[in-house]
């Protein structure tokens, strides 16, 4: 059986006038489904690359990217469209809700566009945050705004959760809280999880830690027995 | 400002143009429609003025009904103040060129210029601009109207249509087009009226002044000394002219009274010797009738005499006729006597012969007895024969002896009666010679006579001829006499020549020139003020949202110690530097392109070389200025909050903008339906008020003037349509040679009969009210014979609704007074006394009056009169009085002098042209003005006014585009998180740019809404600046001005939607990935 996602010979390449900046340099990686998967590294090693560029929202340079057989790498700018709003859920670092809509229009907003989207409500509720939903982002914290904005990927039922740092800026107990509502998402549903992260800890969450460095895979590691988020506050 | 702020400045410069360039396209459009068009009409009418000077064109033109002579020209050019004069000829002529009969005004050019070059004429007055051929050189050639369907080659003759008068003037009946030209006497398509053929000027035609064969010139061109150089449509122009008018209008009097002496002299010198000339054809006649007398008595006395000798030979022959009757009578006499002699003589013979048989007897019986005896012998016997012998011897003698003694006598008396039948005869013979004789005088008598009778009827045909003659002679002295008379009666009543004076503006298309570049300024008025409103609401989103992106900036910049002035100074910065040179820009370009465009499509057609700019000073500086001092004042104000908070405050990352309910979300159910992106469209709404503000009023505001530009054309345009097609419903207005006083029996009612035809009489008015006046204005008192019929020609009624009007008007209502006090009641007893009158509604705005208030009318020549109104009526052309023919005769005491016939037939334009031919030709009317003159006019101004509306609409657009730009700009900077983030969730580039435009297109259509409500208004107050002097438009605008209104504006935000795709395009979603700044 092919692997869920597979990098093969990824190169990514910045240009900026005369000046070549490589932030990958031919990485190959697998994730099988309903993996839960932590890419780690220092700044700048290029972990967000990876992750945009596997979410649709960047190109690679060079090299092919497959996701659940589909050769992602070949879609033209709707295909990655189309790839992003049905199979993508996205979590940012700073939540990147809409200001000016509501815990519950956010969520909507994904919901919209999709073909199967679970109901934003029992999202939300899902997220314990039903009587916060007609709230606006600036009236919740940063926890409740980063379970929103988990919400607005979920309501999707993507076949992957891709996480760029969601517990970057939450402190300690609010990061585990995230990331325990991830791991058994992922866990629940099957879903497979790509998460980036500087947290060590967390790799231990992980079923599969993928270390980055200067644009290389620098290992590839199989965590067999993963840890339980709710037993990292201990 | 330090020069790390300069920095700063430049490179927030850099990084967002687009705002601060559409800022400044704002400022520059309303700066160039300010100083463009406000110079438009400057401009138009300094170039015009140019071309009229350098063509040289007469400041007055003089003309003459009885000519004008050469020592008029003379006199007039030693006038005072008179720089030039140019006589010359100008009549107007029906003519055929093909089949095609047009009537031209025919015009004469000085000698010198018809040289037969094909180049522009440089002397003379009015001098022609060839567009094509050649000057004429000789007879029988002209240039033509190069307006005119005729080309070099053409020939044009003359037709019947013609006055006899006008064809004796020229020398030619064909003339031959070698040339075709523009005359600065028609500065439009307007060639006037003529009083044959079709009663209009197609065009006019110019040949050589020795075309004319008239001893008198027609006209005059005159320059004056102290026009040269001043531009023609100026006030001091105007005043110049009007100054000379009144010492040009008294040479022309005195002219008059020279001409009308000299032909008063003319007159009695051929009255005299007319005079002369009878007196001695008098005595002549004297003469040759006493002469006839003479003869005829001479002749009476031949005849006299004649008869004297005729009479003595009558009597003559008489007497001789008496002498020859008595010979003749003697003559019978005698030969009676002859006869009877010879009866005698006969009978004597025959008693001879008697005698002599008696004797023969006797001697035969002798003999027988002798023999008897012989032979006897019985004597007894014998004896007895013895005795009877014996007895007889005797007897035989004695008849022997009477025998002879009658042969005797007898042949005496046969000498005798010989004789006597010769004298008988020789008598005879006399009387035959004398009764010849008698015969011959009786001829000659007869013949004398007749002679004499012939005499005498010759006499007296004489003296019936000679009475003829006498009497002849008599009539025709008495005749002539008379002709005398009359002539000295003429004499005395020759009236002074009638001269016209013809100033510039009274040209064909002068004033509407003039009019016509006022309302493209007064157009442009309004639209500029508008922009820089937009410019201010734009720089201010604009301002408060560098400012709101810059809060941190401007903290940190406090905190290092920069003052607020400092700061400030920064932001004041962008105002200046894009208000400045956006005024610049603008001003630039408005005045160095607007003017030009409007001119050059304003006289597309027109020769006139190069074009001279204006510049409106004002509206210069305002343009300049304007928008750099409104969007200073305006950030000033965008800034101040942020400036003058303290700089930890400022440091502070700004929490974003919450969002915040919208009104409906408070009503459930109707918030549930309005479904998702309603919803999200709904919060962006209502998320920026002074945005929504912005972008609603922008365009409104444009859509507004949209509607209004397009509507002034649909108002324009369909001014002849209401006009004539609603508003009077005749076809024709015919002049009458001479006024009647009614339309009874007239030869040309009989003409119209077959038609609807009403008597009209319009009177020269002078109108006042309220210290305003309608002087400048067409305007008359206006009565119809019939005040019934009127009906059928003019629907009174009011524009606002159509509510017709009473006429005649309706007496005035019987109010009782009962609070009011007395004073009240009399005053208006006082005006319910007046004669109530219709007006029309120009003439009412113009007034400032309404229905129950009193106007001042007066008529040339005429004491004022007061009239109530009792009716504001819609018409749009000229300025009317209505009043009924009872009214007219209470006001001026007599009948109204009835000189116009309203036509009302159901005529092709060509049928109306034979009409108005055939009229003008049997002189029944003297002028035709039909309907389609108005509509020249109509179409006149529409086609000047359509290509300001199509910059106007351009300019439209681009305020539309330019707002609905800073809102979709503004909106894509603020929200590129948010647009990338709707990227990341794998929006679609329809459904991203859905998410921005949905909101814009609300409020653009919005905006849309209020523009096509507010477009009404706007375009009614436009329209109310457009209506000038006697010309009103309607305030019509038709559906599908709406409609393209709404068309352009949705077509531009489609392209402003299609045009910032790609921009939206570009967001790359891992912006959504950033840290918020």
């Amino acid at each position: 059986m092919a692997p869920y996602i597979e990098f093969r010979d990824v190169s990514k390449v910045y240009r900026q006038g005369e000046t070549k900046a490589t932030a990958l340099k031919e990485v190959s990686l697998i994730v099988e489904q309903g993996e839960f998967c932590a890419i780690v590294g220092p700044s700048g090693a290029g972990k967000t690359t990876i992750l945009n560029i596997l979410g649709g929202i960047d190109r690679r340079s060079s090299g092919t990217v497959t996701v659940d057989g589909e050769e992602i790498t070949r879609y033209n700018e709707r295909r990655l469209a189309s790839y992003r709003r049905n199979s993508v859920g996205f979590v940012f670092q700073f939540y990147n809700l809409i200001p000016n809509l509501t815990a519950l229009e956010n969520v909507e907003l994904a919901a919209e566009v999709c073909k199967r989207p679970a109901s934003p409500r029992a999202m939300l509720d899902a997220v314990e945050l039903s009587h916060r939903m007609n709230s606006f982002p600036s009236q919740l914290s940063g926890g409740e705004q980063q379970r929103v904005a988990i919400a607005r990927a979920l309501v999707k039922n993507p076949k992957l959760l891709l996480c760029d740092e969601p517990t970057g800026a939450l402190d300690e107990a609010t990061g585990i809280q995230i990331l325990s509502l991830l791991q058994k998402t992922s866990e629940d549903s099957g879903m497979t999880v790509v998460l980036i992260t500087h947290n060590n800890d967390i790799t231990e969450l992980a079923q599969k830690v993928i270390t980055v460095r200067n644009g290389q895979i620098d290992s590839l590691v199989k965590n067999l027995s993963p840890r339980k988020a709710e037993d990292l506050a201990t | 400002m330090s020069r790390s702020l300069r920095k700063m400045t430049r490179r927030q410069l850099a990084r967002t143009p687009g705002r601060f360039v559409s800022l400044m396209v704002l400022v520059a459009l309303g700066a160039a429609v300010l100083a463009g068009f406000q110079s438009a009409a400057p401009s138009m009418l300094q170039t015009m003025s140019g071309y009229l000077e350098d063509r040289n064109l007469s400041d007055y033109r003089l003309f003459c009904d009885m000519g004008i002579t050469a020592a008029d020209v003379e006199a007039l050019a030693a006038q005072p103040g008179v720089l030039e004069v140019e006589p010359g000829y100008a009549v107007n002529i029906s003519a055929r060129h093909n089949e095609e009969v047009l009537v031209y005004a025919l015009l004469s050019l000085p000698d010198e210029v018809c040289n037969g070059e094909a180049h522009d004429p440089q002397t003379g007055i009015s001098r022609l601009k060839l567009t094509a051929g050649r000057m004429p050189l000789a007879q029988g050639e002209c240039v033509a109207d190069a307006d005119s369907a005729l080309v070099v080659g053409d020939v044009v003759t003359f037709n019947g249509e013609n006055d006899p008068t006008s064809l004796d003037l020229v020398s030619q009946t064909m003339l031959t087009v070698v040339g075709k030209a523009r005359t600065p006497l028609y500065i439009s398509n307007t060639r006037g009226s003529a009083t044959i053929g079709s009663g209009r000027v197609s065009g006019f035609l110019y040949v050589p002044a020795s075309t004319f064969t008239s001893d008198y010139y027609t006209v005059i061109g005159l320059r004056l000394a102290d026009t040269a150089g001043v531009p023609s449509f100026s006030d001091e122009y105007t005043g110049v002219i009007d100054r000379k008018y009144a010492s040009l209008e008294a040479f022309c009097q005195q002219r008059a009274k020279v001409r009308q002496n000299e032909m008063r002299q003319a007159v009695n010198e051929q009255v005299d010797s007319a005079a002369g000339e009878i007196d001695s054809a008098r005595s002549e006649a004297d003469k040759e009738l006493a002469d006839a007398r003479e003869k005829l008595s001479a002749a009476q006395d031949e005849i006299h005499s004649g008869e004297e000798a005729y009479q003595k030979g009558v009597s003559d022959l008489e007497q001789a006729k008496r002498e020859l009757d008595e010979s003749e009578r003697e003559l019978k006499a005698a030969k009676k006597a002859l006869d009877d002699g010879w009866a005698t003589y006969d009978a004597g013979n025959k008693q001879l012969a008697g005698a002599k048989q008696a004797l023969g007897q006797l001697e035969s019986q002798r003999d027988a007895l002798i023999a008897a005896m012989t032979g006897e012998t019985n004597p007894a016997v014998l004896a007895q024969i013895q005795a009877q012998l014996e007895a007889l011897v005797p007897q035989i003698g004695g008849l022997q002896q009477q025998i002879v003694a009658s042969e005797r006598e007898l042949l005496a008396s046969r000498g005798q009666l010989e004789q006597k039948d010769a004298e008988y005869a020789s008598g005879m013979e006399k009387y035959r010679k004398a009764a010849e004789e008698i015969d011959e005088n009786e001829r000659k008598l007869s013949s004398s006579r007749s002679e004499l009778d012939r005499s005498k009827s010759a006499l007296e045909q004489g003296e019936s001829s000679y009475q003829n003659q006498s009497e002849e002679a008599n009539t025709a002295i008495e005749a002539l006499q008379a002709d005398l008379d009359s002539a000295r009666k003429v004499v005395s009543e020759i009236g002074p020549p009638t001269w016209l004076l013809q100033a510039r503006s009274e040209l064909p298309g002068f004033s509407d020139f003039k009019s016509n570049a006022e309302r493209i300024t007064m157009l442009s008025l309004v639209i500029p003020y508008f922009f820089f409103v937009i410019a201010a609401l734009v720089c201010l989103t604009t301002m408060a949202r560098m400012v709101e992106e810059q809060r941190s900036q401007i903290g940190t910049l406090k905190a290092l110690g920069f003052t607020e002035d400092a700061i400030g100074s920064m932001y004041q910065f962008f105002p200046w530097a894009m208000g400045l040179p956006g005024g610049v820009i603008g001003v630039a370009l408005g005045v160095l392109v607007i003017p030009r465009l409007i001119w050059s499509m304003y006289v597309s057609n027109y020769p006139v070389n190069g074009f001279e700019l204006v510049p409106a000073v004002i509206p210069c500086i305002i343009g300049l200025l304007g928008g750099a001092v409104v969007i200073a004042v305006v950030t000033y104000f965008a800034c101040r909050s942020s400036l003058y908070s303290s700089a930890s405050v400022l440091m502070r990352p700004g929490s974003p903008r919450a969002g915040s309910r919208v009104f409906l979300e408070r009503v459930g159910i109707v918030w549930r339906r309005i479904g998702f992106k309603g919803r999200v469209t709904l919060r962006n709404l209502i998320r920026y008020k002074k945005r929504l503000v912005m972008t609603i009023t922008g365009v409104t505001g444009s859509v507004a003037l949209l509607v209004t530009v397009f509507g002034v054309l649909d108002s324009i345009g369909s001014v002849a349509q209401v006009q004539f097609g609603e508003i009077a419903h005749y076809e024709a207005a015919f002049t009458l040679r001479e006024p009647s006083s009614s339309s009874a029996d007239t030869e040309l009612n009989r003409r119209l009969s077959d038609y609807e035809s009403a008597y009209a009489f319009a009177s020269g008015l002078e109108a006042s009210a309220n210290g305003r006046s309608s002087a400048g204005f067409i305007t008359y008192l206006y009565v119809v014979e019939d005040s019934e019929a009127i009906k059928g020609f003019l629907t009174f009624r009011e524009r606002n609704g159509h509510a017709p009007l009473e006429f005649p008007p309706p007496p005035p209502p019987k109010l009782v007074m009962e609070a009011d006090g007395a004073q009240g009641a009399s005053a208006d007893a006082d005006i319910d006394s007046l004669p109530r009158a219709v007006i029309s509604e120009r003439l009412s705005r113009v007034l400032g009056v309404g229905v129950g208030d009193v106007v001042h009318c007066e008529r040339t020549g005429q004491p004022a009169k007061d009239l109530v109104v009792s009716g504001v009526m819609e018409n749009y052309l000229y300025n009317f009085v209505f009043i009924t023919p009872e009214d007219f005769y209470a006001l001026y005491g007599e009948d109204p002098p009835y000189a116009t016939v309203l036509l009302k037939a159901d005529l092709t334009d060509s049928e109306l042209d034979a009409l108005t031919a055939e009229l003008l030709k049997t002189k029944m009317i003297a002028l035709s003005q039909p309907v389609s003159m108005l509509e020249t006019l109509v179409d006149e101004v529409t086609e000047n006014m359509l290509y300001v509306v199509w910059f106007m609409v351009a300019v439209c657009c681009v305020l539309t585009f330019v707002v609905l730009y800073n809102l979709v700009n503004l909106n894509i900077t603020e929200r590129m998180r948010e647009l990338a983030t709707l990227k990341v969730i794998g929006y679609y580039q329809r459904e991203v740019a859905g998410y921005i435009y949905r909101e814009v297109a609300i409020l653009m259509l919005i905006g849309l809404a209020l523009g096509l409500v507010g477009g009404v208004f706007l375009h009614e107050f436009v329209m109310g600046t457009l209506d000038m002097g006697e010309l009103m438009f309607t305030r019509v605008i038709r559906p599908q001005s709406f409609m393209l209104a709404a068309l352009f504006t949705v077509l531009c935000s489609a392209l402003l939607f299609v045009a910032m795709l790609p921009r939206l395009r570009r967001i790359d979603p891992v912006t959504s990935l950033k840290s918020v700044e």
